[in-house]
């Protein structure tokens, strides 16, 4: 299973940094939203995947016993997506000007301004 | 109550740029309001930097989460000189922009708000004690600086902007996908827990995170081979705003290097100093020849931002307790006669109009002053003495004589040699040269006068420049401290984790 989600990643990975070398705007967008999707699986996978409990103490126990899933990957990854979607928020409004403003998908038009 | 102060370095800009998000439309309130508010933050800088002198490091762990489960923030020595030279930054620009501002008065209010935000990134950077918290601290300053970047419309600003946010984009999915893989494991991102816990792992498992990290901080600190954003868009911003990019954002960076390379990655860093080396010299050599064709200040000046992150890796390779002092010497150095200088520049922007060398000149007649300033730190920065340029090189450069890296020697004190030249270039065009006549567009003026708050803060910078030189053995010493706790990384774990709350 994390096999897949690895593979998936690597994919990702490569697609988005391919994406971003090319020319044009557009996939210059879809690589950087591929980047960050790849990031978060692999956040997704650092604490394992693995049948167990949520991490909740019974009302029995004092303590945690031990399957339990790790809760602060779930966090991390949390707050990583919610900062991802605002860059990418940001960034597809920067790509929206750019192309109002240069008028062509090429980023090698840009380049004439200088 | 004592221990909450440092947790003010973050919370005081976060309130200055919600109060200025929300009086945005009163110009003269905001001025006010960010002089008072850098004020208050260079204040708690020094406060913060004296109880760390005093009595050791100062550690809070936010929500009185018991370690390593909170997130802490950490003042060591590293970091309190850090956010005492970065509010000193600030504060100067916040008056040097007071009349000036950058030009439109519309843009200027929304560029308050965003100053805040952007220096709550960086404070918080520096004082974090987490590694994921870092990355939340970083990501805050990207989006301001973002923002920042593109606020014109203007073509060129948006293609800088676009490889800016790009490649930064690019760096923070490679810190992310670092700290993913350090997680799994280790563990933990606290800073202090990790440095524990790293001996325990297999060093292969290390390098992958290791090196993705670097990366990322080499693309935002701007190393050879990841600087090529850096001369593309730094210069299309007006020059306060260049200033504070130029002399603030890299050299979190390079702070950000240090803290994980001193700290957490110390056993892979002994293998791969070499390569350090050879980066911060390829750095060095690069940044410097890229400043000598330039004729456009600014470029000319973020040229030179590369060269001298080249002497601060230098630093970091050599890795010995005083080689590491010398470098973060260099640092506080660097930020303050680097800003000065693009402050200088802005001086031009601002009475003809452009920063090209070749349209400009007869300043020394024109602003007496002002050329004195250029002066003081276009000098500390090639490294004449007594100012504090000399001392920061004089003390890597030998540190790196001892630790018989000739070669880095050599290219080092070369590209200080070339760094007085390109120095010297602008002091020739912009200073020194008669006016240039003809049909050139710029009208050229027999008289100028500047806003008394332009020459007050570039004053103050360039009496930092002067002064370091002066109390060289008293800031070395500070700076001694620093490297001692970089340099030892029981003191930072045992500060953070043995003593409980």
């Amino acid at each position: 299973m994390s096999f897949s989600f690895i593979l998936m990643s690597g994919i990702l990975f490569a697609t988005g940094i391919y994406f971003i070398l090319r020319r044009s705007l557009l996939k210059l967008l879809f690589g950087v939203l591929f980047l960050s999707h790849a990031v978060n699986l692999i956040i997704f996978l650092s604490a394992g995947l693995h049948k167990a409990r949520p991490a909740i103490i019974d009302n029995e126990m004092t303590q945690l016993t031990a399957p339990y899933a790790d809760p602060l990957s779930q966090a991390l990854i949390l707050t990583a997506i919610v900062i991802g979607f605002a860059m990418q928020a940001f960034f597809i409004i920067l790509i929206y000007r750019v192309y109002k403003s240069i008028g062509t998908d090429d980023i090698d038009q840009i380049r004439s301004g200088e | 109550m004592m221990q909450l102060l440092i947790i003010a370095p973050v919370i005081l800009p976060l309130g200055t740029a919600i109060l200025a998000f929300i009086f945005t439309s009163s110009l003269n309130f905001q001025r006010w309001l960010s002089l008072i508010s850098f004020g208050l933050q260079l204040a708690v800088s020094l406060l913060l930097f004296e109880k760390v002198t005093h009595s050791g490091l100062q550690v809070l762990w936010i929500g009185n989460w018991q370690p390593p489960f909170g997130i802490n923030l950490v003042i060591d020595q590293f970091s309190a000189l850090m956010l005492v030279t970065s509010s000193l930054l600030v504060f100067c620009i916040s008056i040097y922009t007071w009349s000036q501002g950058i030009n439109l008065r519309e843009k200027q209010l929304r560029y308050y708000p965003l100053i805040h935000l952007l220096f709550m990134g960086i404070s918080g950077s520096f004082i974090t004690g987490d590694l994921f918290n870092l990355y939340v601290f970083f990501e805050i300053m990207l989006m301001a600086s973002f923002v920042l970047m593109s606020l014109e419309k203007k073509r060129s600003r948006i293609e800088g902007a676009i490889k800016y946010v790009t490649l930064n984009l690019l760096s923070s999915a490679f810190f992310l996908a670092a700290l993913g893989l350090l997680y799994g494991n280790l563990g933990t991102l606290n800073i202090a827990d990790l440095a524990q816990k790293i001996s325990l792992v297999e060093s292969a498992n290390i390098v992958m995170p290791a090196v993705l990290i670097s990366i990322a901080f080499g693309i935002k600190s701007g190393v050879f081979p990841l600087y090529f954003w850096l001369p593309a868009s730094y210069p299309q911003l007006p020059s306060a705003m260049v200033a504070l990019f130029g002399g603030l954002l890299t050299k979190v960076g390079v702070y950000a290097m240090f803290r994980v390379w001193t700290i957490i990655f110390r056993d892979l860093q002994t293998d791969l100093s070499s390569w350090f080396i050879i980066i911060a010299c390829l750095t060095m050599i690069i940044g410097v020849f890229g400043a000598i064709v330039q004729y456009e200040i600014k470029k000319l000046l973020s040229f030179h931002i590369i060269s001298q992150i080249g002497y601060m890796i230098l630093g970091l390779g050599i890795f010995s307790k005083y080689s590491i002092a010398a470098a973060i010497f260099f640092i506080i150095h660097n930020m303050i006669a680097k800003t000065n200088l693009y402050l200088v520049g802005g001086v031009f922007e601002y009475t003809q109009g452009t920063t090209q060398l070749k349209k400009i000149g007869g300043y020394v007649k024109l602003l007496p002053f002002l050329s004195i300033i250029f002066l003081i730190s276009a000098l500390g920065l090639a490294g004449i003495p007594p100012l504090s340029g000399f001392f920061a090189k004089f003390l890597l450069i030998k540190e790196v004589f001892i630790q018989k890296s000739y070669i880095a020697a050599a290219i080092a004190l070369g590209v200080g040699i070339l760094t007085l030249f390109s120095m010297l270039k602008i002091w020739a065009e912009a200073f020194w040269k008669k006016a240039p006549q003809g049909d050139q567009v710029y009208s050229v003026k027999t008289t100028l006068k500047l806003p008394k708050t332009m020459y007050i803060s570039m004053s103050i910078l360039a009496s930092a420049t002067v002064l370091m030189g002066i109390e060289a053995q008293t800031i070395f010493s500070w700076t001694l401290d620093a490297a001692e706790v970089l340099n030892k990384p029981e003191i930072y774990i045992d500060a953070v984790l043995k003593n409980p709350l």
